[in-house]
């Protein structure tokens, strides 16, 4: 489908590529429906606020008497009605969703940055030297990868001392995700290392940065895109599961890895608080899921996955 | 020993050997020290070296690591749990049992599953069936585990929703693992109400390599179908069953094998969420445990023992393919 060899340098007919690449993207379905479920998470997690204008009380507003309400009930002295109930302690399970919209993006964001800042030199670097730098850099990566991922988090939360904090949350999950991004980088400087270009780029004389950064960045671009769509995904996931191991956020915070843990008490009380929070994260994790591949089919279709 | 397994175990080595290094420095390098963190922030100096001491975190780290590998690496020694003062390898063994009988039970949910799943996918391409078993896989890798086994202890009320047995059985170890050791000791009703309690969390913690193995049955063998030989079977005139199930299939198999030794390994090690939601007394559950009270000679056990598996289970699959694909083994 794509016409152009895989190192051409950036820039070169970026308009026609880019229509092209969004046609191949929105003729997949499953694509746009994943990221119209990226698009309602992204606004339910940018404007929490909104959610508690509409419903008059705040994520940990706490009303006596008004514990386990069904969906859309109503408690004597509250102006709104709680349009997916309350917990255990009578807060709002709707606008405890949003403010956890906010929490998960956040932390998500975070963890996917930490990632990228940290694999992708590594890979750059172990790709385009070489060597002993590569050796050891591949090795580091290999332990990391070693370890299952959610083990590897726990790890890592353990030696930053064991209690949640979302700042430990944040470098445990982005930790988690530097080997994937690592090695995709280097894959990809490899495979334009022996182009002509390159070896030009090389003899003009140009640094080993001015190298990395013109020619063979752009071209690692597009599939760190997907592992970054990809990887979003999954640090959201990741966090949540840490929070309802008892790892992640401080309790009491609307998160909905937390939320799932305390309401896995009163289950058979109020069920809503186990499916909200639960099928908030299952969407968003499929919308993210699906704008990945979708990204993936788009942006490079020898390595699209034939489902 | 082939080239292939001989290079495919050298390479393993240096990276058990990092493990060891991780899960070493891990305990070591926390901010504060292992002492303070457990004692907590109003801890006296005299009891923080005093448990220093005890522990061994005193002396220089060389010395602990040389300690740490000759003892926890070599003769399966990790001390005395901080809070149960109980040695922890025999914790350690009697909860590996536990994980090893949910990873397996899970293991083969998503084979029996997952495998006619896939074929029936490939041999009914683009119908209804297969766009509802895909979508299904799709949804299997989305959904979150431990919401997932919230949903199923709502859907099945009846089932029992925490623990290995009832809290009124105990059957004596024999093996470790309780479905044989009922057997053994001909306990029906303990092996029954194992099964009982093991049905949920499996089917939870199957989901995922289920979905994961069902996509690629569906891909293995569709690639299969377009195949030369299967043109042949075609044209001598056999049925589409015979065609599907008796020549593509086989050829089907080589990958699938290979997926379902590595998410083995994947499922002992991620079963950490699937046991805490089901209270399951495996090693994952014997982790977390470990680092919310900060017993860290638990923790560092718990991981240590777990990744080794893991790396020990990937090596398997690894040699193993090089016995079924002999490309591999003499390097084509």
């Amino acid at each position: 489908m794509n016409g152009e060899p895989a190192g051409t340098p950036a820039g070169a007919d970026a308009a026609p590529k880019a229509r092209r690449r969004w046609r191949a993207f929105a003729r997949k379905r499953s694509a746009l429906a994943g990221a119209a479920l990226v698009a309602v998470f992204l606004l339910l997690a940018l404007f929490p606020s909104a959610v508690r204008a509409l419903a008059g009380h705040g994520p940990t507003a706490q009303f006596r008497g008004a514990q386990f309400l069904q969906p859309g009930a109503r408690a004597g002295g509250v102006e709104g009605a709680f349009w997916l109930g309350t917990d255990d302690l009578g807060q709002d399970v709707l606008v405890r969703l949003a403010y956890g919209a906010r929490k998960s993006l956040v932390i998500g964001l975070a963890s996917v940055a930490l990632a990228l800042l940290v694999g992708v030199p590594l890979g750059l670097a172990c790709g385009h030297f070489g060597g002993a730098l590569d050796f050891l850099g591949m090795r580091l990566v290999d332990v990391m990868l070693a370890f299952p991922s959610i083990l590897l988090a726990v790890a890592v939360m353990a030696a930053l001392g064991g209690r949640p904090d979302e700042r430990n949350v944040v470098i445990a999950v982005g930790l988690v995700n530097v080997p994937v991004f690592a090695r995709q980088v280097r894959a990809s400087v490899l495979s334009v290392k022996a182009l002509d270009y390159v070896t030009a780029c090389r003899a003009l004389g140009a640094g080993h940065l001015r190298i990395m950064a013109l020619a063979i960045l752009p071209n690692a671009l597009a599939p760190v895109v997907v592992l970054g769509t990809l990887g979003l995904g999954t640090a959201i996931l990741s966090a949540a599961g840490l929070s309802f191991l008892g790892l992640g956020v401080e309790p009491g915070t609307p998160e909905w890895g937390a939320m799932l843990t305390k309401a896995r008490d009163f289950l058979r009380n109020a069920p809503w608080a186990v499916l909200a929070p639960g099928l908030a994260i299952t969407l968003v994790v499929l919308g993210f899921n699906l704008l990945g591949d979708g990204l993936r089919d788009a942006l490079d279709p020898k390595s699209a996955t034939r489902f | 020993m082939s080239a292939y397994a001989l290079k495919r175990l050298l390479v393993s080595l240096p990276v058990l050997w990092g493990v060891t290094l991780v899960v070493f420095f891990m305990v070591r390098l926390m901010p504060g020290g292992p002492a303070r963190a457990i004692l907590g922030e109003r801890a006296t100096a005299e009891k923080i070296a005093e448990l220093e001491r005890v522990n061994g975190w005193d002396r220089p780290l060389l010395v602990q690591y040389g300690a740490f590998l000759r003892d926890a690496c070599l003769r399966f020694d990790f001390g005395e749990s901080y809070l149960r003062r109980v040695p922890i390898s025999r914790e350690i063994r009697q909860r590996f049992p536990a994980t090893i009988e949910l990873a397996a039970a899970a293991m083969l949910l998503a084979v029996l599953v997952g495998i006619p799943a896939g074929i029936l996918s490939a041999a009914r391409r683009n119908t209804w069936i297969d766009y509802a078993s895909m979508t299904g896989a799709l949804l299997g890798v989305s959904v979150p585990v431990f919401f997932l086994g919230l949903l199923l202890m709502l859907a099945f009320p009846f089932l029992p929703g925490g623990g290995r047995l009832p809290v009124t059985m105990d059957i004596e170890a024999a093996t470790g693992f309780v479905a044989l050791d009922a057997l053994l000791r001909g306990r029906p009703d303990v092996f029954l109400a194992f099964l009982r309690h093991l049905l949920l969390p499996a089917l939870a913690l199957s989901t995922i390599p289920m979905a994961v193995i069902a996509r690629l049955t569906r891909s293995s063998v569709l690639e299969i179908l377009g195949e030369d030989f299967v043109r042949t079977a075609r044209a001598k005139g056999l049925s589409e069953r015979a065609v599907v199930l008796k020549h593509a299939l086989r050829a089907a198999l080589v990958p699938i094998v290979t997926i379902v030794g590595l998410n083995f390994g994947t499922l002992l090690a991620g079963a950490v969420l699937t046991e805490t939601v089901f209270q399951w007394p495996g090693m994952g559950h014997y982790v977390i445990q470990a680092v919310l009270s900060h017993d860290y000679n638990a923790v560092q056990a718990g991981i240590l023992l777990t990744a080794a598996a893991f790396v020990a289970l990937n090596l398997a699959v690894d040699l193993s393919y090089g016995v079924i694909d002999p490309r591999i083994r003499f390097g084509s």
